[in-house]
């Protein structure tokens, strides 16, 4: 497999190398008759654009026999690769400063940066999932998380009942129940960490000494069901941000598309004049 | 009636749908409805389940993921959906209500479509504001140009120079206002600097003499053809190579040497190995003034014990772009006054009285008319050049003239020719008439003559301030009663006696006679001009005027340092036996100040800077084995002459003019827009501009009809 990948990888960079050294020698032969290049580049530019922005909209027709889904990624990675150089080529190297050129620019480029930010969290976050004890749907992670709750109190009352001791509910009422019916911050988000369900976890290890036998059967499954939660609110952070990164990439591909199309019709409309 | 889309065994068959664009608003909760929101949003409120019968009873289906069957264990659900279990009828007992939400995927489209539309609202906002120009702007401008199309906030500002920048929300111009280019609106305001005409054609040049240019890379150009838009109708647009909107500080000069090999496509990649030898530059002609440097080193320097320093007489310009002439009083006068003083004589004979020969008049046929005794005899002696050209004027004098030839002199006349009789009559006539009209008509009726002859600009000049009574006295003491008794001064002893210059009466010669004032007397300059403008049916006349005005032996020797030039290939080379009109005479030196922009540029300021190149022999460096000039300005071909300095190699350049050095950019030494001039020929690269000063004395053709 990571053979294979790599040949592809090899493939499409050579592609793209190929194309980016056909972009300078067309653009130095127009150069040479001193055609403007700028206006032909930013054809292309656009064009390019548009085919990396119909990615997302390829995704609204998977039905229909449009290539695969990987195809059509590695068309956007590499081409967004190019729209880098082909722009540089269009501006010749320099920072526009115009108001709408420069604005033009710096949504590309953020936009390039996003995608660049998009690739590796694509590559790095299913990794981190893998390492998690299951994998879990995005869409289902609210109902887990609430089963997980259901059976947590579950095992917390039939254990109070069959000991006849409250210790394990205490704790259970003061430290678990809270962690497990509350949605992690802002900050986890961002930085999940698992510092609490360690915590929490060294408490009820602690706790052991003071359970009866029932107690403690239940505190096992307590173990499991926290762990669980944990995983459940780390897939839920990560394949929130993958999902949320498109959020920005997407908006910033809109604002490139606008920006684009006026900078190409005023461009258009104060050029030399007739021939 | 919408379905559930998973069975009773839900758990294991559970299906999401993320792509739809609502959500049930209970999904947050971990517990949504199966059947989840309409299309439109809408909440069903669909019962959770719908009973099993079981034998007689109904069983509640409810899923596992909502709580399992509400007749059992409930915990979690409200009670106010309604109570536990099926009805009596079979129907559930409780009704989802939620408040369905956009899944993510809508929210994400949403939010992009609005920065879309609020990014495409605040253009077209600030389309229609007092920020229109900066938004329209893709750059600020050059200095230059920002400074001239001031205001910034006026909307017609990018019309300056944009066709399509006409008053409109997008700046988009209606079609009736497209017929003019943008380039035509550059070369509106710039055509002070160049010819509208040639504007946008390569270099400024016909398309014709573009290509008959011998340059080798021009060869190639013409063989491939040239790259579109050059040479056509259109031409190269200004804006191919001067690029605007790049801020204040750029530079619109500034191009990339592949502009230039789009034409000269023979490539250069550097200016050491591939740029071709200098050749004969910057000699590729005479200098404007006969200053021949190796006699002047060897001979004239050495014999005054002084050293030949070239500071003595080239200085820096203001500006020290480039190098200029010191005048006469600086540089020359000290050695050359004396030659001309003594150049003077007897002065410059204007009108003289030839001695006729009345028998063979008589013979003739005609009727010599009054004429001084002293100038009866056989005849003899000459008509000076201001006169002839004088008398040429009048039509009768003028076949005369063409009739014996422009040089002739009087003592050739043979007194046995019927027509050499009837010839010396009619001028003898001419000449009385031409003494007796400045009485008449002043300086006036000199000039009348001269404008007939050529277009003259400034005739004060040609007259001189010739007194006018003295043409009187003259006349009186040559025709008149007044006896002329033998002159106790000679012309010579009189022309003396007036060391500024002026007239004086020669009457032993029976001559009116000017004495020049000494260097850059403007009388013999004017007449000097004249001659040598004088081309076609003139070209004889001028051509031996100048002989006498301009010759070796001249009053005031003013050609033997001012050169005369052809004005263009047709006339002949060498004004001493051939027809010599159509010239002119280089009063000054040159000055590069005033030069023609050619094709080639150089600027001594940031040489001269260099403690090595401060000497100006590194540079220009004298080869005595050249020799002397000797006749070489006798040709009024600039090109011939004698090349006193040894080639400048281009390898004195290389050494500093490398990448990363001094450059080897060819726009550093090369102009793109040179200016051709309209009244010059073919040669006019070689040509100089014709000073205000010159332009001001001659300015040509107008001639009046004879």
């Amino acid at each position: 497999m990571t053979r294979r990948r790599t040949k592809r990888r090899v493939t499409n960079a050579a592609v793209l190398a190929v194309g980016v050294a056909a972009l300078w020698w067309v653009v130095q032969a127009m150069d040479a008759r001193l055609v403007c290049a700028p206006y032909w580049t930013g054809y292309a530019l656009l064009a390019v654009l548009v085919v990396l922005a119909v990615y997302n909209a390829r995704k609204k027709f998977a039905s229909l026999p449009l290539g695969s889904g990987a195809a059509w990624l590695q068309l956007h990675l590499y081409l967004g690769a190019g729209s880098a150089v082909l722009l540089l080529v269009h501006t010749g190297g320099r920072w526009p400063n115009g108001w709408l050129e420069g604005f033009l620019a710096a949504v590309y480029w953020l936009t390039f940066v996003s995608g660049v930010v998009g690739l590796y969290l694509t590559r790095a976050i299913p990794r981190q999932l893998a390492r998690t004890s299951e994998e879990f749907v995005y869409e289902r992670i609210p109902r887990l998380r609430r089963e997980v709750l259901a059976k947590s109190r579950s095992v917390v009352l039939q254990a109070a009942g069959d000991a006849g001791a409250t210790t394990l509910a205490d704790f259970y009422t003061s430290r678990i129940d809270p962690y497990l019916a509350e949605s992690r911050g802002g900050v986890y988000t961002m930085r999940p960490s698992s510092s609490m369900r360690r915590a929490l976890m060294r408490e009820l290890a602690d706790l052991k000494r003071f359970l009866d036998q029932a107690e403690l059967v239940a505190s096992e499954k307590l173990f499991a069901l926290v762990r669980k939660k944990d995983d459940l609110d780390f897939h839920e952070s990560r394949q929130s941000l993958l999902k949320r990164w498109l959020f920005v990439h997407i908006t910033l591909t809109c604002l490139v598309l606008v920006a684009s199309v006026a900078h190409g019709l005023l461009a258009l409309s104060m050029r030399g004049g007739p021939g | 009636m919408r379905r559930l889309f998973r069975n009773e065994n839900h758990d294991e068959v559970e299906y999401d749908r993320p792509s739809l664009p609502w959500v049930c608003g209970h999904a947050a909760e971990g517990c949504p409805c199966p059947l989840g929101p309409t299309r439109r949003g809408r909440c069903p409120e669909a019962p959770e389940c719908v009973p099993a019968r079981v034998g007689d009873a109904w069983q509640c289906t409810r899923p596992a993921s909502r709580g399992g069957p509400c007749d059992q264990a409930d915990e979690g659900f409200d009670d106010s959906l309604g109570g536990s279990g099926p009805t009596p009828d079979g129907q559930c007992c409780r009704v989802n209500r939620c408040r369905p939400t956009h899944s993510l995927r809508v929210r994400r489209g949403r939010i992009a479509a609005g920065a879309a539309l609020f990014s495409l609202g605040l253009l077209l906002f600030l389309l229609g504001s007092p920020w229109r120009n900066d938004v329209l702007a893709p750059g600020g401008l050059t200095q230059a140009h920002a400074r001239l199309l001031s205001p910034a906030k006026d909307p017609n500002r990018c019309a300056a120079c944009h066709p399509g920048g006409v008053d409109a929300v997008l700046g988009v111009a209606p079609a009736d206002k497209l017929h003019t280019t943008q380039s035509q609106l550059c070369v509106a305001c710039h055509e002070s600097l160049i010819d509208p005409q040639l504007a946008l054609a390569a270099h400024g040049l016909p398309e014709a003499e573009l290509r008959r240019r011998g340059d080798a890379a021009l060869q190639q150009v013409a063989a491939i053809g040239l790259p579109d838009g050059v040479g056509n109708d259109q031409g190269v647009a200004c804006a191919v190579c001067h690029q605007e909107h790049h801020g204040p500080g750029h530079s619109l000069t500034a191009i990339t040497n592949q502009r230039c090999q789009a034409c000269h496509a023979e490539r250069y990649d550097s200016f050491a190995g591939d740029h071709p030898d200098f050749g004969n530059w910057p000699y590729q002609r005479r200098t404007r003034i006969n200053f021949d440097h190796n006699t002047h080193a060897s001979k004239h320097y050495a014999a005054a014990g002084e050293a030949f320093d070239c500071a003595g007489c080239h200085q820096d310009a203001p500006g020290r772009d480039t190098k200029l002439l010191v005048g006469y009083t600086q540089g020359c006068a000290r050695c050359h006054d004396k030659g001309i003083q003594a150049s003077r004589g007897e002065g410059l004979a204007v009108l003289a009285l030839p001695t006729l020969d009345r028998a063979a008049i008589t013979a003739a046929g005609e009727a010599l008319g009054p004429w001084p005794q002293a100038a009866t005899g056989d005849y003899d002696g000459e008509l000076p050049a201001i006169s002839k050209l004088l008398l040429a004027a009048d039509p009768a004098a003028r076949a005369a003239l063409d009739r014996l030839g422009a040089d002739f002199s009087f003592f050739d006349l043979d007194p046995d020719s019927t027509a050499d009789g009837r010839d010396a009559a009619t001028l003898a006539e001419s000449l009385r008439n031409l003494l007796a009209e400045p009485p008449r008509g002043g300086h006036g009726a000199l000039l009348k003559r001269a404008a007939s002859l050529a277009t003259i600009d400034a005739p004060g000049d040609l007259a001189g301030s010739l007194p006018i009574v003295m043409v009187q006295a003259a006349r009186a003491r040559w025709f008149g009663s007044a006896a002329t008794a033998s002159p106790a001064v000679s012309a010579f002893e009189k022309a003396e006696r007036q060391p500024a210059g002026g007239w004086l009466i020669d009457d032993a010669g029976l001559a009116l006679r000017y004495v020049p004032r000494g260097h850059g007397d403007p009388l013999l300059r004017a007449w000097i001009d004249l001659a040598a403008s004088l081309d076609g049916d003139d070209a004889d006349l001028g051509a031996a005027a100048l002989a006498e005005l301009a010759g070796p032996k001249s009053v005031g020797q003013c050609a033997t340092c001012h050169s005369l030039e052809s004005r263009g290939p047709s006339l002949a080379r060498d004004f001493s036996g051939a027809p010599g009109g159509g010239a002119f005479v280089n009063w000054r030196a040159y000055d590069a100040r005033d030069a023609r922009r050619s094709f080639t540029r150089f600027s001594h300021r940031p040489h001269v800077t260099q403690p090595e190149l401060a000497d100006c022999s590194h540079c220009h460096s004298l080869d005595p084995s050249a020799g002397p000039q000797g006749g070489a300005y006798a040709s009024l071909d600039p090109r011939d002459f004698v090349v006193q300095f040894r080639p400048l190699s281009k390898a004195a350049c290389t050494g500093c003019h490398k990448p990363n050095a001094a450059g080897v950019g060819c726009a550093q030494c090369h102009h793109y827009h040179i200016q051709p001039p309209t009244h010059l020929g073919d040669d006019f690269a070689l040509l100089p501009r014709p000073s205000r000063a010159e332009s001001d004395s001659v300015s040509l053709p107008k001639r009046q009809p004879r």
